[in-house]
């Protein structure tokens, strides 16, 4: 049997691969941009496609949930919080805000995304 | 019991989580120090609710309360399943303080 394109045996996702993914896609359309209602809608589907994408080029037998949210920077309160009911070895939920609190400097000063990826195994 | 497609369970988790969300938010007054415990329990209340509906489903419930104000916000979710089975419901909650989005994926195994 081939073994091209054979899906790597790993059997779940770490954290550290799942926050690459987030900040990479969020990075790629959001840097250096200013909060701006008419593209907002754009930019939440365009972050959400490159990272499902960017899951499925991984070949893993997943399914996958992809939420983004953006909010714009002002005085209000955002709470966001995940619950699941999964297999615990194998799906992830992972939930990720951006700009990270250390990179306050060059990170966006007008809004502020969080990025929910959600892994089941079938 | 079991269930062949989300779709079918997508009405009867609507209404409980409707109920179940209006009902937390009644009197409450956005307070920033006990967001944090809203969001946590409204989410483990949801999933344990939803567990009793179906025993061949994994559940994810994102829940997200925002405090009225004059901040925009956008919210997308892209999903990479199987169609015929699994699927999402969105609910949209608010009183006087604040609002409360919730969204609900089911994945059958």
């Amino acid at each position: 049997m081939a073994d091209e394109g054979q899906a790597p045996d790993d059997l779940t996702f770490t954290h550290q691969e799942l926050d690459e993914k987030a900040t990479e896609a969020i990075e790629a359309v959001l840097a250096s941009k200013i909060y701006d209602e008419k593209e907002v809608s754009r930019w939440i589907n365009e972050i959400c496609e490159r990272i499902i994408k960017s899951l499925y080029d991984t070949r893993k037998p997943f399914k996958y949930m992809v939420t983004c949210l953006i909010m714009q920077k002002t005085e209000a309160g955002l709470l966001t919080s995940g619950a699941c009911m999964f297999e615990g070895g194998t799906d992830m939920m992972q939930q990720f805000l951006w700009p990270k609190e250390k990179a306050k400097d060059q990170a966006n000063k007008t809004m502020h995304a969080v990025v929910t990826i959600f892994c089941a195994r079938f | 019991m079991q269930h062949e497609s989300f779709s079918i369970l997508k009405d009867e988790v609507a209404t409980s989580v409707n109920k179940l969300v209006n009902s937390f938010l009644a009197n409450k007054e956005y307070n920033q120090d006990d967001v944090q415990n809203w969001t946590a329990s409204l989410s483990e209340d949801i999933v344990k609710n939803l567990k009793g509906m179906s025993t061949n489903f994994k559940f994810c419930v994102s829940c997200v309360i925002l405090q009225k104000g004059d901040a925009g916000m956008h919210i997308s979710t892209t999903c990479y399943w199987d169609s015929n089975t699994d699927g999402s419901v969105a609910i949209k909650c608010e009183n006087n303080s604040m609002y409360c989005i919730v969204n609900i994926f089911g994945v059958s195994f």
